[in-house]
């Protein structure tokens, strides 16, 4: 008989007890792999809208964290084209506006030149790219479409101003299939911004961009940037990862997801301790036996802490099922679905397991220590 | 009364010299200096009423509990004070108690694995152990039953199987008739016979029955915590 068969037995004698334990880890691992799942896409689909177009560096206001509130002067692109190692420059706007059909609000509209790299990055499924002439234009990712029930040719409101659809694009991810673009004056103008941009999207030579050494030289010069009066600029070159990382906007999604998931794991450590101190407490004459055959501590505390990890691994296990299967009905859903992405990354799931394991440990030692404790004659006298 | 028959010190296999145990909670001696030598394979019965101290002795001298003062020897190694009490309950003693005490999730056969755990036996000979076992003791149809499914006769036999686990050297039986039927009680007793004569097996039995204390090579008598008498059964009257 293996160690491993008294665990399961004692497990197997209180059925509806283990299961119901074993739902409660799974509760608390599916929630954090969908909420930090969620948060991780929404982070992986931020980042691959520069990656995607080949995008090295973004310059932006140093010290703002929240990418919506830098403001630049869109008379830099020339200085800024003038550093060794870039080829081009980009100046994008992005806002963050609602639609007036379908009741959308927090949908990313992004102003850009024509035919500076990003508009030319956009694959249209209808339509065409925004040329200099194409004022009151829009662009609108497929989902975004979809969702607004719009073609190509139909009119949008935008805070309040009415667009034409010029084109559908199908975005490079998620993210950006519920985004819409419009031409950079436009938005300035939408926005009260006219002559700003949120930031400038940065394009190196092969050379430039070839080690983290030789871009950190084309960082370092863009930052040393002066005006006519030898002041800074105040500019910061960011890889698009780092940009991504460092937002408000992504640290707060991570932090909301974490922040759930420490919650979840705290009801899952006391849910673990509650079940454990009963399988303990039903068992004072079984351990007693145990000791009195000559179980030494260690072993009982294995048992008890053995006991507590299967539940936990196989609710480690419903839960990555069940946080998968959430963050699939997410991705579906319309509302939320241009940031949520379907797939999980593997340490996501690491995660949850590892969520699954500290249940599984905290909520056992303490139960399997007074079980290690038991005097062997009081727990024979214990009816 | 002492009887000149008893063992002499050298071959003590258990010996408890001078031990008390005082239960500090409701200032009870439930032992005063009881010394007591139990030689190898020595078949000893302890009798007494209710609160003589028996349970109390056998719980020390199965190193389940540790005396007030005195000093408990088996084969030669001091229990109180012994970091390796479990390690001495796994290998020298085997228990067999009163309500057999089986696990009641695991089958006779698992039941009798438990203590080889933390036995000499490598894991793959347990289960072929065991097996054995059982069938030493009458039961090798009943193998995979669980305590359940047994009458209270064959769960005795389990648990007796069950303390040979690891072939130790010493037995300590509370009351091991206590729940038994007379024909089941004599199965039992006649195991218990059958063990001390082929094995040499060192059996203490505490019994408030005096045809189960007959049974025994020698007789301890227990009064509030002191050895009334100790003498050695007549061969006439086993």
């Amino acid at each position: 008989m293996r160690f491993s068969t008294v665990v399961v037995r004692n497990l197997e004698r209180r059925k509806l007890r283990s299961l119901l334990s074993t739902l409660s880890v799974a509760a608390c691992v599916s929630s954090t792999i969908a909420l930090v799942g969620f948060s991780a896409g929404f982070e992986r689909s931020m980042t691959e809208v520069y990656t995607t177009r080949h995008i090295d560096l973004i310059v932006s206001r140093a010290g703002v964290t929240q990418r919506l509130t830098s403001n630049l002067d869109e008379g830099l692109a020339p200085r800024l084209r003038d550093v060794p190692g870039v080829r081009e420059v980009a100046p994008s706007q992005t806002d963050i506006v609602s639609f007036g059909e379908g009741n959308l609000v927090g949908i990313p509209v992004l102003g850009w030149l024509p035919g500076s790299v990003q508009m030319n990055s956009l694959v249209l499924t209808k339509g065409e790219p925004l040329a200099a002439a194409d004022h009151d234009h829009v662009l609108i990712g497929e989902q975004l479409a979809a969702t607004l029930e719009k073609t190509i040719g139909d009119e949008v409101e935008i805070e309040l101003r009415k667009f034409r659809i010029g084109g559908i694009f199908a975005g490079m991810n998620v993210y950006e299939n519920m985004t819409a673009v419009v031409l950079l004056p436009d938005l300035q103008r939408l926005m009260d911004r006219e002559g700003q941009v949120t930031e400038f999207q940065l394009v190196l030579t092969d050379e430039a961009r070839s080690t983290p050494a030789s871009i950190g030289r084309v960082r370092t010069a863009i930052t040393a940037l002066r005006d006519e009066q030898g002041k800074s600029l105040g500019l910061a070159a960011t890889p698009a990862r780092e940009f991504v990382e460092s937002s408000t906007e992504a640290g707060l999604t991570r932090g909301m997801a974490w922040g759930t998931s420490a919650v979840a794991l705290l009801i899952g450590i006391f849910g673990m301790l509650n079940s454990m101190f009963m399988s303990v407490f039903e068992r004072y004459q079984e351990i007693g036996v145990l000791k009195a055959l000559g179980w030494p501590d260690r072993r009982v505390v294995r048992l008890i802490v053995a006991e507590s990890l299967l539940l936990s691994l196989v609710g480690a296990g419903l839960g990555a099922v069940g946080g998968m299967a959430a963050i699939w009905v997410l991705a579906r859903v319309p509302w939320v679905s241009g940031m949520v992405r379907s797939d999980i990354s593997p340490w996501v799931l690491a995660a949850g397991v590892g969520m699954a394991l500290v249940i599984g440990l905290c909520g056992s030692s303490y139960p399997a220590w007074r079980a290690a404790q038991l005097a062997p004659t009081e727990a024979l006298r214990y009816e | 009364m002492n009887d000149p028959a008893l063992p002499e010190a050298s071959n003590c296999l258990l010996r408890a010299e001078c031990v008390s145990r005082l239960y500090p909670d409701g200032d009870v001696h439930a032992l005063q200096d009881v010394s007591l030598c139990v030689g190898r394979g020595e078949y000893l019965a302890i009798m007494g009423p209710s609160g003589s101290g028996k349970s109390t002795l056998l719980n020390l001298l199965g190193a389940l509990d540790t005396p007030s003062s005195g000093t408990i020897l088996l084969d030669g190694e001091r229990l109180e004070g012994s970091a390796n009490l479990s390690r001495i309950r796994a290998r020298k003693i085997g228990f067999v108690f009163q309500s057999f005490y089986l696990l009641p999730t695991l089958t006779a056969l698992e039941n009798v694995q438990i203590p080889m755990f933390e036995g000499p036996w490598p894991p793959q000979e347990h289960a072929p152990r065991a097996r054995e076992l059982l069938a030493s003791v009458g039961l090798a149809d009943r193998h995979h039953h669980l305590p359940c499914q047994l009458s209270v006769g064959q769960r005795q036999r389990v648990a007796i199987a069950r303390a040979m686990a690891n072939d130790p050297p010493l037995m300590l039986a509370d009351e091991p008739t206590g729940n038994l039927d007379s024909r089941a009680g004599g199965e039992v007793l006649d195991l218990f016979d059958r063990l001390h004569r082929v094995s040499n097996v060192t059996l203490v039995v505490i019994t408030h029955t005096p045809e189960v204390a007959a049974r025994a090579e020698r007789v301890v008598h227990l009064r509030d915590g002191h050895i009334e008498s100790d003498a050695r059964n007549s061969p006439c009257g086993k």
